[in-house]
């Protein structure tokens, strides 16, 4: 178990780097933000499975639960509602151009 | 174990790169929403390493704010 733990947590470490070098080294913003998404799903939700099959009590699991279930909702609203006011900034802006 | 909360806060000071150098407004609410998640992060190793339960009520109200702080920046300051 605790192995399987440490593979989990340094797996979850593995994306969270990728994601953060994604962020720093991208030139053009929409690619930072597909960076990262990566990074809030993918390597916070492993490191919280690892960290979980470490200690495997009932009052850890659930919040540990409710943790995960709160960043799978919430992680990609987000990075949504930046996206999509990014994308309205910039169609504001062609149409003041254009006009 | 012990070592996991160090690593955890060099890679958000790494994060926090585009919140010093972001060129946009959107960068550095990213930067913010990235920091959080490291935050929240920290908080689940430190309550496996002490024990106590309630580090994870911590992190469970850090994750809301989080949430609900980016929703009101772009609410409220929607053109910078």
């Amino acid at each position: 178990m605790v192995i399987l733990a440490y593979i989990a947590i340094i797996l979850g470490m593995g994306v969270m780097v990728f994601g953060i070098l994604g962020t720093i080294i991208f030139p053009d913003i929409l690619l930072r933000f597909h960076a990262s998404t990566k990074c809030g799903v993918t390597g916070a939700v492993t490191i919280i499975i690892g960290l979980m099959l470490y200690n495997f009590q009932l009052e850890f699991v659930i919040k540990y639960i409710l943790i995960i279930v709160f960043l799978y909702f919430t992680s990609p609203i987000v990075a949504h509602m930046l996206g999509f006011s990014y994308l309205k900034k910039v169609r504001e802006g062609e149409e003041d151009d254009n006009s | 174990m012990l070592l996991i909360p160090y690593v955890l806060a060099f890679l958000m000071l790494c994060s926090m790169y585009r919140l010093l150098k972001g060129p946009t407004f959107y960068d550095k609410l990213m930067s913010i929403s990235l920091v959080s998640v490291h935050i929240i992060l920290i908080m689940c190793t430190i309550a496996v390493i002490y024990e106590k339960s309630f580090y994870l009520d911590i992190a469970i109200i850090y994750a809301l704010l989080s949430f609900s702080e980016i929703v009101a920046f772009l609410k409220f300051f929607p053109e910078e």
